[in-house]
């Protein structure tokens, strides 16, 4: 499967190069020889936050098939800076799609509100920017790219490792989500969930973690580095075992070329095999203490992609999961944050969150720009109600950064 | 005494692993033949716990790969009449890891579940004739298998 995955990325693999307003990323292919791509070779998160500029967030940023409209209270809506008057891009698809999709672009609706379109050649894009203009659509309704859609989705093998993709544990067995990259005293590596491990509480140095699928794109050999045990005592309840994180640290094999403080950025919510397009950029890290409810919510994951979250239920949650290490002694995640989910009943899902999305970086964007501020790692949910009706109101449950810090007992850098 | 098997078959289609397929660098079928089963007593006294015993099994002849969709992948559901008395998941979150299992022919996941008799707002149960199904979410395609619903006697 890996030597067929890896065959077909070659063949698309021209290094996908996205012009974007004046900038440029470029996407390296599946087995990019290591060095051939350095991490400051126009990583993902090169991308300036002007490339979206406040006042481009529409209240359509709640795309169809997300959400539905009727779950974001008017309370928790970002604040639109759509000048008065004017429409948001993802207004002239209607306009616009028909020929763009004859011309050999691709469409969608971009997550900062303008019309995505992906032209396949400067040729096209010029032509695109003519038909435009022709239709009376602005320039600024536009987020044009240029480079040809390639398996540099979620699943794929992305280099330089960003935020938000596949990784698979080859040695447990399991397909999770990278969160974020991080520089903890120990070295470079990156933060998922300790249930992504063999073993939770506990370092496993015989796990191999591959980014994307197969030993070809591995990323860390024997290298978890933190995921403490659980602890008994006070602040935890007696006949427990406690943590204050689903959350893991691996540091990278030497030579994995990675960009700390991007998460990958889709063109389209909802949809994990929809194409990286950029990066989100994490700026700061939220606060114990500050969470705020006014704001809207994203996770990146490779089951669904990215996704809005509903708003926060609970911060400070004591979560209660059974015995998930199997030890015999039950266990509680203490400071969780509870976010409702709108989830359709498994497996009609590609709800909020699905199985695969363990890890998933949990972030808000500040205002309508692509700058973010972290806020940890999504570990769990109840997606599955036995009964349509039954447990209508769905959670998820996201590790805070401060636990997990406080977990590990570092601070964690995780800005560019 | 426990009582036989209840099958439910995945669909016949056999599809071979893409770009998110299998792990372990290999190119191997995902199942496609699995059975699922749930096996408990036939019969118990008020008050006891009872354990269900949950088994998938591949019954192809060739080693697939199966993908379980969070963990746990299982639940079982206990039910009077057509209402909802108990289901093992309630208030259970479930990790939203992807596990990936090959199983050789006729190999078995077995997952468990134990019910104190009480329903799933912590009140015991009457005696009667329960009916009792369980289902396992696979994924990649996602997916629930689910066994048909059979008796649990709860005596007094």
């Amino acid at each position: 499967m890996s030597r067929l995955s890896t065959k077909l990325a070659v063949l698309v693999a021209v290094a996908l190069t996205v012009a974007a307003c004046g900038a440029s990323t470029t996407y390296s292919p599946v087995g990019s020889p290591p060095g051939s791509q350095p991490p400051s070779a126009n990583p993902p998160g090169s991308q300036p936050p002007s490339a979206n500029p406040p006042g481009n967030q529409p209240p359509s940023a709640n795309p169809p098939g997300n959400q539905p409209p009727s779950a974001n209270p008017p309370g928790n809506q970002p604040p639109s800076a759509n000048p008065p008057g004017s429409q948001p891009g993802t207004a002239y698809r209607p306009v616009l799609e028909p020929d763009l999709l004859r011309m050999g672009a691709s469409v969608g609706d971009g997550v900062d509100g303008r019309l995505f379109v992906l032209a396949p050649d400067e040729a096209t894009a010029q032509r695109v920017r003519e038909l435009a203009s022709q239709r009376g659509v602005p320039a600024s309704a536009l987020d044009l790219h240029v480079g040809r859609i390639s398996n540099f989705n979620l699943r794929a093998a992305v280099r330089p490792v960003v935020g938000g993709v596949q990784i698979e544990n080859q040695t447990a067995g399991g397909i999770c989500t990278l969160g974020y990259n991080a520089t903890a005293p120990v070295g470079d590596g990156f933060v998922t969930n300790m249930h992504c491990s063999s073993t939770q509480g506990a370092l496993d140095p015989g796990d191999n973690i591959n980014q994307h699928l197969g030993a070809a794109n591995r990323v860390s050999t024997g290298l978890e580095t933190y995921d403490p045990p659980f602890f008994a005592g006070a602040p935890c309840p007696a006949g427990f075992e406690c943590r204050r994180s689903d959350a893991s640290f691996f540091r990278y094999d030497a030579g994995v070329p990675f960009t700390r403080g991007s998460i990958a950025r889709q063109a389209v919510f909802g949809d994990a095999t929809a194409p990286i397009v950029g990066a989100w950029r994490i700026v700061s890290k939220l606060s114990a203490g500050s969470v705020p409810v006014t704001v809207r919510y994203i996770k990146v994951g490779r089951r669904t992609g990215t996704t809005w979250l509903q708003q926060v239920r609970a911060t400070n949650a004591t979560i209660a999961r059974g015995d998930q290490n199997g030890n015999g002694t039950p266990e509680l995640l203490l400071g969780q944050l509870v976010f409702e989910a709108k989830m359709l009943p498994y497996p009609n899902a590609d709800g909020t969150a699905g199985p695969g999305d363990s890890g998933s970086p949990v972030f808000f964007p500040i205002g309508g720009t692509t700058d973010v501020v972290l806020v940890g790692n999504l570990w769990g949910g109840n997606p599955n109600p036995p009964l349509p009706g039954v447990g209508a109101i769905q959670f998820i449950i996201v590790s805070p950064i401060w636990g997990i810090e406080q977990d590990f007992g570092v601070t964690l850098t995780v800005t560019p | 005494m426990n009582v036989g098997l209840s099958w439910v078959l995945l669909g016949p289609a056999v599809v071979l692993a893409a770009a998110a397929g299998p792990a372990f660098g290999s190119e191997t079928q995902r199942c496609t033949g699995l059975a699922l089963s749930v096996d408990f007593p036939q019969a118990v006294r008020a008050g006891e716990a009872v354990r269900f015993t949950v088994l998938v099994r591949n019954r192809s002849d060739t080693v697939c790969t199966v993908y379980l969709g969070g963990r746990p992948p299982h639940d079982v559901e206990v039910r009077l009449g057509s209402s909802l008395v108990w289901n093992w998941a309630h208030g259970r979150p479930t990790l939203l890891v992807l596990d990936v299992r090959q199983l050789g022919p006729g190999e078995e996941l077995r997952f468990e579940a134990v019910w104190d008799q009480r329903d799933n707002r912590g009140r015991p149960v009457r005696p009667g004739r329960y009916r009792v199904r369980a289902l396992v979410r696979v994924d990649e395609p996602p997916q629930v298998l689910r066994t048909s619903a059979r008796t649990l006697n709860i005596t007094p």
